[in-house]
């Protein structure tokens, strides 16, 4: 009979889950792991070299250009980021290989080119009645390193992190030692230089791409316009990056608390030195998160959205969610338990550490919010890491949001409460982001079952 | 999607169910032609397609007395509201009883009300209350198939059903005489729906057994999806497959219990509705009916025998295309002349046709077997000498009855009505007349093979088979005789405002 029913075939092919996301862009969230490392390499590289240096100042105004490039350069290049590496993800995981790089190359002009535009116009502030070429330095910089951001996100999406440390370890070795010839010289130099390294990390990264990655084409601005469900991860790494530098800005802007130190170029000591203290406190917290993250979670996830895709009962998927869930929780509380006792280490130790780099010891209060800060950054990132494995967008935005608006808002009333309340504004506006994701995780993982097959499609 | 709107009363409303008008031939054009025929009342059409992409657009010119027609394509996630967690509806649970071997739809499931507001699309689609339904009826059914294939299993099932409802909304307040539905399954549904909600009269015609028709799909095509693990693969295709036919024998009960009338095509389909459970006073015989005369021009214009066969359907695995293409290997190392013509539509299981053609390569029938795709009849049965159906299933083919009012006999196997077409069966008068052809078994190609040989060479067979071929058309399969008979069944029912003013009349 011609076709009397609804042609069943094609009715049953289940769409959805199908091209499920099997991916993560939580990739974004541990690059800005890596400006830690960045922040420390400039900080000993400059303290070696200080007594090389033409003038005192030549190590301060370096190490705060620096702080200012990768601040601004992170937060521009944010939002694309998050929405780059769920794009790749998505190719990844349909096996359209040939279609990473032409957009990868595609986000990298997209990112370097409106990079160096709003460079530009902040370096007419930044940079007032100083002579172009630093407001061409310092544009050209911001937008090198955004196309570094993008390029590191999209490696560690892919899982190359031995050789995104081999590229940060060479190209920051070179920026240390040419920093030390060229404080020697004009400021303008040490910037060079400084630019220099950022090509030279920009140009290894980015073969590594080409290398992995051949294609016939060569350009593509796809990851744009294709899935416009995702542009609420533009919001989202629009908001952690201000939410993470909201704080240190409002420092170095208020008369009070900065002042500055080239050009409109502003810094406050009080503030920068403990806080970039509690960040390297991180390292023991980050490294137990990764290793967690990375090979639990990440394999007990796999499990259990293979089983959802194709094989699993209904008993096979409660035990494998469960197992996830277990998952979930240990990645949290063993990173925050290793963090938390490490802090506590510090907590004892403080006066003598500081004592032994010289610091004064007046920091000490503020260092302690700040570690507390720290230490919460670091449970938002796990919640954050773990909403973006399960694509839970409309979270991340959430949280983002209101851990920018609270670190701005908070951070503000600080000012205007005094000295003793430094420091608690971040603090505060985290453990609220913080509380907010665990809710929205559990409600997320209470009902996963009916979550992952209803919405995800 | 409105497409014509006349805003006028329809006396006629049929529903299509992925046929008029937009797919040729078959159901399709039956309802054309009734249409057309009845060109003093007025019709009104609601399509319920798949999505829009597996259709190639409007096949017809409409004639002026259709007033009404609306597409609504069923899984293309057009009518869909936005994704929003939504707790859903606990009366969701009831829907099982589609399911069910029994089948004892309760009448809260034929309120319309129950698809509009107590369990919504919405509900249907994001509800937590449904996806607990189908998580507990999972484990109540003991199955032991991956879960997500239930899940979509179920969707799919249930989803056209509420897109569906949707359809009554947009006429609601339209004056409508009768319903007529040309198939049971969801169309059918529509219908009986109609008929609680608004007391249209409602009739159904069967071309073939809707529910069996399903169930040869499903045992067919091995779409359903499959399991990493080889080992689920042949427990999990029975269990979802099952659920698929008890759904579509239930939605048959619910039509024939609401239909006023329930009409098949020939003798034997009215037994098979019996047991799937149509009470026998409700059941009329219409066979269909060709338009003689069109067809009695051609005659003339054969002398002798064309040595040519003509499998005349569409290129899918319900018609066997296979045992043609095999049974004319053997029939052409026999008789050298010979050819095979497959004329019909391959677009709707491209897999399939491509299939046959490469049979027909293997066995080196290039020269011999052609696909000529669709073809107008009236240019291609002049030049055959024989037709043939090697369907496994089949309603009531109406290219049986034009190859016999050309003078063509046909060979076939006994799939629905065949049988009674070529060995008459209507009455006592119609077996008689003789045999205007031969029914072989299916599957056989050696059958059909010799009797393609037989037909094709002996004469005087040939001759009887036309003559008694060309009577059997002309005295029971006219399509006068058919129109007359839907007309007289429309008039009982236009006209009477409602079924219950019907009975008191």
């Amino acid at each position: 009979m011609a076709g009397i029913s609804i042609q069943l075939n094609k009715i049953l092919k289940k769409s959805g889950l199908t091209n499920l996301l099997a991916a993560t862009a939580y990739s974004a969230v541990l690059s800005s792991g890596n400006w830690i490392i960045a922040v420390v390499s400039i900080f000993v590289s400059s303290t070696l070299s200080h007594k090389f240096a033409k003038t005192p100042d030549t190590t301060i105004i370096y190490q705060i250009y620096i702080t200012y490039t990768l601040a601004i350069s992170l937060i521009v290049s944010g939002p694309l980021q998050l929405m780059f590496t769920r794009y790749i993800a998505d190719k990844f995981f349909k096996k359209r290989f040939d279609e990473i790089l032409p957009n990868y190359l595609g986000a990298v002009v997209s990112v370097m080119g409106y990079s160096f535009v709003v460079s530009v116009i902040l370096s007419f502030y930044f940079f007032k009645s100083l002579p172009c070429y630093y407001h061409l330095i310092f544009s050209c910089t911001i937008s090198t390193l955004s196309g570094v951001w993008i390029t590191n996100a999209l490696l560690s999406g892919l899982k190359s992190y031995k050789y995104i440390l081999f590229s940060f370890a060479f190209s920051y070795l070179f920026i240390g030692i040419s920093f030390f010839f060229t404080s020697k010289l004009e400021v303008i130099w040490t910037f060079v230089s400084f630019y220099a390294g950022q090509i030279v990390l920009l140009c290894l990264l980015m073969i590594r791409v080409i290398l992995d990655y051949p294609s016939k084409k060569l350009f593509s601005l796809e990851f744009w316009y294709k899935r416009k469900s995702y542009y609420s991860l533009l919001l989202s790494g629009l908001f952690y990056n201000i939410g993470i530098w909201a704080d240190k800005f409002i420092f170095w802007f208020n008369p009070v608390t900065g002042k500055p130190v080239f050009g409109n170029l502003r810094a406050s000591v009080m503030y920068d030195i403990p806080i970039i203290l509690a960040y390297i406190c991180l390292i023991p917290g980050i490294a137990v998160f990764f290793l967690k993250l990375e090979v639990e979670f990440a394999s007990s996830y796999d499990n259990y959205f293979n089983a959802v895709r194709s094989w699993g009962k209904l008993e096979d998927l409660y035990r494998l969610a469960n197992k996830m869930i277990d998952n979930v929780r240990t990645t949290l509380y063993d990173t925050l338990r290793v963090q938390g006792i490490g802090g506590v280490l510090i907590f004892f130790f403080e006066e003598k550490i500081f004592k032994f780099f010289n610091l004064p010891s007046i920091y000490i209060p503020l260092f302690n919010i700040l570690l507390v800060g720290a230490i919460l950054q670091l449970a938002f990132m796990v919640i954050f890491a773990i909403l973006s494995y399960f694509d839970r967008r409309r979270d991340l935005a959430i949280i983002s949001f209101i851990f920018a608006l609270g670190n701005l808002i908070f951070t503000m009333i600080t000012q205007f409460l005094g000295p003793y309340y430094y420091g608690y504004g971040f603090a505060l506006s985290v453990l609220i982001a913080v509380l907010i994701g665990m809710l929205r995780l559990r409600r997320f993982l209470n009902e996963v079952h009916y979550r992952t097959f209803v919405f995800i499609s | 999607m409105k497409i014509i709107d006349k805003q006028k009363p329809i006396d006629v409303l049929f529903i299509s169910e992925g046929t008029y008008p937009y797919v040729h031939g078959g159901v399709a054009s039956w309802i054309h032609e009734i249409i057309t025929a009845m060109g003093d009342k007025k019709f009104g059409v609601i399509f319920l397609g798949s999505k829009e992409e597996d259709y190639n657009g409007i096949q017809y010119r409409f004639p002026e007395n259709l007033v009404y027609l609306e597409s609504y394509f069923m899984v293309s996630g057009r009518e869909y509201p936005p994704a929003a967690y939504i707790s859903g509806s606990d009366k969701v649970k009831k829907i099982d009883a589609f399911l069910n071997d029994e089948g004892n739809i309760v009448e809260e499931l034929l309120n319309i009300y129950f698809y509009l507001s107590d369990v919504t699309l919405a509900d249907i689609l994001y509800g937590k209350k449904t996806f607990d339904m189908i998580e507990d009826l999972y484990i109540r059914k003991e199955l032991n198939i991956p879960f997500i294939d239930f899940f979509w299993t179920l969707r799919n099932i249930f989803i056209p059903l509420w897109i569906a409802v949707k359809a009554i909304l947009s006429v609601l307040d339209r004056e409508i005489s009768l319903i007529h539905s040309p198939s049971t399954g969801y169309a059918g549904f529509l219908g009986a729906l109609f008929k609680k909600t608004r007391d249209i009269p409602y009739i159904v015609t069967e071309h073939g057994i809707y529910t069996l028709e399903r169930k040869i799909d499903l045992l067919n095509t091995n779409w359903i999806p499959k399991g990493s693990n080889p080992v689920f693969r042949s427990i999990e295709v029975e269990e979802l497959k099952k659920l698929w036919i008890n759904f579509f024998i239930n939605l048959g009960k619910i039509c024939y219990k609401q239909a006023n009338k329930v009409i098949c095509l020939f003798e034997g389909a009215k037994s098979i509705q019996m047991s799937l459970g149509c009470s026998p006073e409700k059941i009329d015989v219409i066979p269909n009916g060709v338009k003689i005369e069109q067809y009695a021009l051609l005659r003339q214009q054969r002398d002798s025998i064309p040595p040519v066969v003509a499998l005349i359907g569409r290129v899918t695995p319900v018609k066997d295309v296979k045992t043609f293409i095999k049974a004319m290997k053997i029939l052409i190392e026999k008789m050298p002349e010979a050819e095979g013509w497959i004329v019909g539509p391959e677009a709707e299981d491209p897999d399939y046709a491509k299939e046959c053609k490469m049979l027909v390569n293997t066995l080196r029938l290039e020269d011999k077997v052609k696909f000529s795709g669709f073809q107008k009849l009236t240019d291609i049965l002049p030049y055959i000498g024989l037709s043939t159906l090697t369907s496994i299933s089949e309603g009531m083919p109406l290219v049986v009855l034009e190859s016999f009012a050309t003078g063509v006999p046909c060979v076939a196997t006994d799939a629905g009505s065949i049988k009674q077409l070529v060995y008459g069966g209507l009455n006592d008068d119609d077996i008689q007349l003789g045999k205007a052809g031969e029914i072989v078994s299916a599957g056989d190609s050696r059958a059909f093979a010799d009797a393609y040989y037989k037909f094709l060479t002996d004469k005087q067979l040939y001759t009887n088979a036309q003559f008694t071929a060309i009577q059997r058309v002309e005295r029971f399969y006219s399509f006068d005789a058919f129109i007359n008979n839907y007309q007289k069944i429309y008039e009982t029912f236009i006209g009477v405002n409602s079924w219950q003013e019907y009975q008191s009349s």
